[in-house]
């Protein structure tokens, strides 16, 4: 089943979560919404749901608009945040709940749901917990449970509100892989809310990322991580140093000192400049680098980083390669190898896709 | 499933996180003195002894003053068994009344977002805040033979005032905020989100309820439905005003208390009054049941 | 079929959420508070307005009516205030001592909101009498209370104890034990730490608990008129001035004191709201 969300709006009594979001999601695709807090991704889903009602704008499903099916009808399995367990019933009961409610004339008999519960526990390799109570669950446990429940009812897609946001973080890491193989299991087309980017980075065929309401990028891990969209992207995703620029006669400056971009800007006017830490050369060429001061360095996970100064209050981090070392108070000359430039005025340069040409080395 | 090799085992135990042991009556560093804490304990016993267990005592001894006997005897009398049925018939009819309506308005208030909440929030709460005797006022202003509406009740055989009618009113009006007042809370810190899991998976708005909701609120409602119970057995201002005291037929057990008393019958009063203790104290036991055993399923602020 | 679409439309514009019964639940809930609740207010606001200010002015001043809504308030705030300090007491008692039976002292707290009025009103009686157990005893001293103003008082203490002491448990037993000790590291003393540091975040609290204390006991009817004596001017409350009237067939009469009752009493519900507000926006720790 293939999901198309047109202009889709949604304003509440104070704020407005969703201003026009248009996304395509290809049937069988496992699609991550991921964005900070506020940034209308757990809207976006419920909206998909028919839990929230949108005031503006279509959610189809294949060639039919869903937009105004009512949630009961729609045909999603969708596993809440805290999961909504139905704390009164056992682990069984809950997994059969929607079987059961269906209308006589559709309900399956007792056998088959009892059958068919014990398929979807041996599914999420809980047989045998199926007299189980929620309390008495891991959280691990629980969120299968979640997903068992909501796979029962033969959902036409799957959408999850931030399925390891309640867990600690190495089940957490178990679940994502074992969410990827139901997914490639089941073939459902799959949506999946997350803020954690490591999450999406690693699980998602495409990611969608959202902020204050509007989609900031669509694309694939690479795409986001390589090629972001928009400041906001990079400041999201993975580690990058924003730089403010002024970009006159072709060039970008820093202050006094031109940066070694490689290419011809034109146009006037003021920019952001984005260089990932390891994304930094250092480079001895005269005229072509840019000079800073090692002000301090640290350890950061698996890499060591230093602070360069270029010119008092304008500093950024860059990664120091295995087998450099520096002194603090050392001169260095650096040139970004993959940079990206936006403009304030709305153009985006870089040095491989940049629509602009005249590449001029300098 | 042949690949289940690779579903990494996942029956990890979750850490369980329970807050640290700390009895609240332990002895810390910070405790009163032992002469300051006796002195303490004797003023707050006295005073309870005082206002509660003497008042409690005085009503079986009353009622026994002349023996078990005299007691009984009490219950041979017509008049008294006929207030007995007329507090159950009152209480049978006002407090499932409050209990559909309670469902309702919590599940209104709870459930959805709409304009104007908090003014129905007050206006829920609205009866504790009026004396009884007024609510009784405004039933009989509103229905008595000197309204608007009395000819026109009158004509048609229709008696609200001085009758059972306005009796089951005045004891819904006094009791209406009970069931919602402890649902309210309850099913606010219960969310939505189980009814909305209910809700993806299919389930009509019935079943959401039977199924999911109620369930969930039972202990919460059972709780809700002995203080509304309470209340209507032992309304006595406002059912005085509109019943008019006819003996054996609208006097409800509270008002045959005041009948007995007034003509010197202490014995009768107390052997009525003994019965309506009695339910009293049931009442406070099964609620402290429910406070001990199902704490975490009745709302936070649950007392009342 | 208009309804059912109007309904729809309104339903769209309000936006409430997707679970079903937001018809029926409100509309049912409206109708109901409207039928039980509003509607015999309504009768008793149009009632007054018959009555024009001046007839209610009357009634308002008339001396009988001025005494006994003088003794029911009076008497109803002593009574508050008495209930406010055992309160306070009582429930540190509860939440910080252990002691036998303490569970079964906890739920007798609330036996005045179990006991029908009428039952609290012949036990007290009989207990303060000249004759009684308590009438007695205080009858040697010379003091009358069962027939008198203080009678009245003690009937309004028994049927208010439970408020404060349910206003503030909870809050009590909330508090941080460690801001106790905070206060003894830094030097205070025992006193200096239960009325510097303890008391001030229980006192919207207790007050809340006055003001429902006070709210009740202002209304109250059952539980007093066997104890008061209703000597007029003396020993007459509010309410049981309304039943008389009521008796003579004087509506007018008594609608005005209602309606001052009323006015009051919707003060008071106005009061206690504000300082549940006040409690919620000072001691709250999101």
């Amino acid at each position: 089943m293939d999901i198309r969300v047109r202009h889709l709006a949604k304003e509440f009594k104070t704020f407005r979560a969703l201003h026009g979001v248009d996304v395509d999601i290809a049937s069988g695709e496992l699609l991550a919404l991921l964005g900070p807090s506020g940034s209308g991704k757990t809207t976006l889903l419920r909206v998909i749901a028919g839990l929230e009602e949108p005031t503006g704008g279509q959610v189809f499903f294949g060639d039919v608009d869903a937009t105004s099916i009512p949630v009961r009808e729609r045909g999603v399995g969708f596993v809440f945040q805290n999961y909504a367990l139905f704390k009164h019933m056992t682990v069984a009961r809950n997994i059969a709940f929607g079987l059961e409610a269906r209308p006589r004339d559709r309900r399956p008999s007792s056998t088959a749901i009892a059958a068919r519960v014990e398929e979807l526990l041996d599914f999420v390799q809980l047989s045998g917990l199926g007299g189980r109570y929620p309390a008495q669950l891991s959280g691990g446990q629980r969120q299968r449970v979640a997903l068992a429940r909501a796979l029962a009812v033969e959902p036409k897609v799957l959408l999850l509100d931030e399925p390891f946001g309640a867990l600690d973080a190495k089940v957490r890491k178990e679940l994502r892989k074992w969410l990827r193989i139901i997914h490639d299991k089941t073939g459902l087309t799959t949506i999946f809310v997350t803020h954690d980017q490591d999450e999406a980075l690693e699980l998602a065929d495409r990611i969608v990322v959202l902020n204050k309401g509007l989609v900031e990028q669509i694309g694939s891990a690479d795409d986001i991580y390589d090629r972001p969209a928009s400041p906001f992207v990079y400041d999201f995703i993975g580690d990058a140093v924003g730089l403010d620029v002024a970009v006159q006669d072709g060039r970008a400056y820093v202050g006094n000192q031109s940066v070694p971009l490689g290419i011809l800007l034109h146009g006037y006017g003021t920019g952001r400049l984005y260089v990932r830490p390891h994304h930094w050369q250092f480079s001895d060429a005269e005229g072509a680098r840019l000079v800073g001061t090692v002000v301090s360095q640290r350890r950061s996970g698996s890499e060591r980083r230093a602070e360069v100064e270029l010119a008092p209050g304008v500093s950024f981090e860059i990664s120091v390669m295995p087998g450099q070392e520096f002194t603090t108070g050392d001169r260095l000359g650096m040139r970004p190898q993959r940079w990206r430039l936006f403009t304030g005025d709305g153009r985006v340069f870089d040095p491989t896709v940049t629509g602009e040409p005249l590449d001029y080395e300098i | 499933m042949a690949d289940d090799a690779l579903i990494p085992d996942l029956h990890l135990p979750e850490p369980r996180r329970l807050p640290p042991p700390r009895s609240p009556a332990a002895p810390t560093v910070v405790s009163e003195g032992p002469l300051a804490r006796a002195a303490i304990m004797t003023v707050a016993f006295l005073f309870l002894a005082l206002f509660l267990v003497l008042p409690l005592i005085t009503i079986f001894a009353e009622a026994f003053s002349k023996g078990v006997g005299a007691f009984f005897n009490t219950f041979s009398d017509s008049d008294a068994l006929a207030a007995v049925k007329t507090t159950f018939l009152v209480t049978a009819i006002a407090v499932p009344a409050n209990i559909v309506f309670g469902i309702a308005a919590a599940w209104a208030v709870t459930k959805f977002q709409f304009p104007l909440k908090s003014v129905l929030l007050t206006l829920i709460d609205l009866p504790f805040s009026v004396s009884p005797v007024v609510a009784g006022l405004v039933y009989i202003i509103l229905f008595g033979a000197q309204s608007s509406l009395g000819p026109w009740l009158a004509a048609h055989g229709i008696q609200i005032i001085f009758a059972l009618p306005g009796m089951v009113l005045v004891t819904i009006f006094v009791s209406v905020p009970f069931v919602a007042r402890e649902l309210i809370p309850l099913m606010q810190e219960q969310g939505t989100a189980e009814e909305e899991a209910a809700l993806t998976l299919g389930a009509s708005g019935f079943t959401i309820f039977r199924r999911v909701t109620l369930p969930n609120i039972k202990w919460g409602l059972l709780y809700g439905v002995l203080l509304c119970n309470a209340r209507a057995m032992g309304e006595f201002g406002a059912v005085s005003v509109v019943s008019g005291k006819i003996r054996g037929e609208t006097a409800t057990m509270p008002l045959q208390i005041d009948i007995y008393y007034n003509e010197y019958a202490s014995v009768a009063a107390f052997s009525i009054a003994v019965l309506l203790a009695l339910s009293a104290l049931l009442t406070l036991a099964i609620k402290a049941v429910l406070e001990w055993r199902f704490a975490n399923e009745l709302a936070a602020g649950r007392r009342h | 079929m208009g309804a059912t679409i109007g309904l729809s439309t309104l339903r769209r514009r309000l936006n409430p959420g997707i679970l079903p019964g937001f018809g029926l639940s409100l509309g049912f809930t409206l109708l109901y508070l409207g039928l039980i609740v509003l509607l015999p207010l309504a009768a008793l606001a149009i009632k007054a307005s018959g009555l024009g200010l001046s007839g209610l002015w009357a009634i308002a001043t008339d001396p009988r009516v001025v005494a006994s809504l003088k003794l029911s308030f009076g008497i109803a705030l002593i009574a508050a205030g008495i209930n406010a300090v055992f309160g306070v007491i009582v429930a540190w008692v509860l939440v910080r001592y252990d002691f036998p039976l303490k569970r079964v002292v906890d739920a007798a707290v609330d036996l005045p909101f179990a006991l029908p009025t009428a039952v609290a009103g012949i036990s007290l009686a009989t207990l303060y009498a000249p004759k009684g157990w308590l009438g007695q005893i205080t009858g040697l001293a010379g003091i009358k209370i069962a027939y008198t103003p203080i009678g009245i008082g003690i009937a309004l203490v028994f049927i208010g104890l439970p408020f404060v002491v349910r206003t503030v448990q909870p809050v009590l037993a909330d508090l941080e034990q460690e801001i106790e000790e905070a206060a003894a590291t830094l030097g205070a003393s025992r006193f200096t730490t239960i009325t510097r540091v303890v008391l001030p975040p229980l006192i919207p609290a207790i007050l809340t608990g006055f003001a429902l204390a006070f709210a009740r006991a202002v209304g109250e009817y059952g539980s007093v008129i066997f104890i008061a004596g209703n000597t007029p001017f003396v020993s007459e409350i509010a309410p049981l001035l309304i039943v008389i009237k009521l008796e003579g067939y004087d509506y007018a009469g008594a609608t005005g004191i209602a309606l001052v009752m009323l006015a009051i009493s919707f003060l008071m519900l106005l009061v206690i709201n504000l300082l549940q507000a006040l409690g919620r926006r000072r001691f709250d720790r999101g």
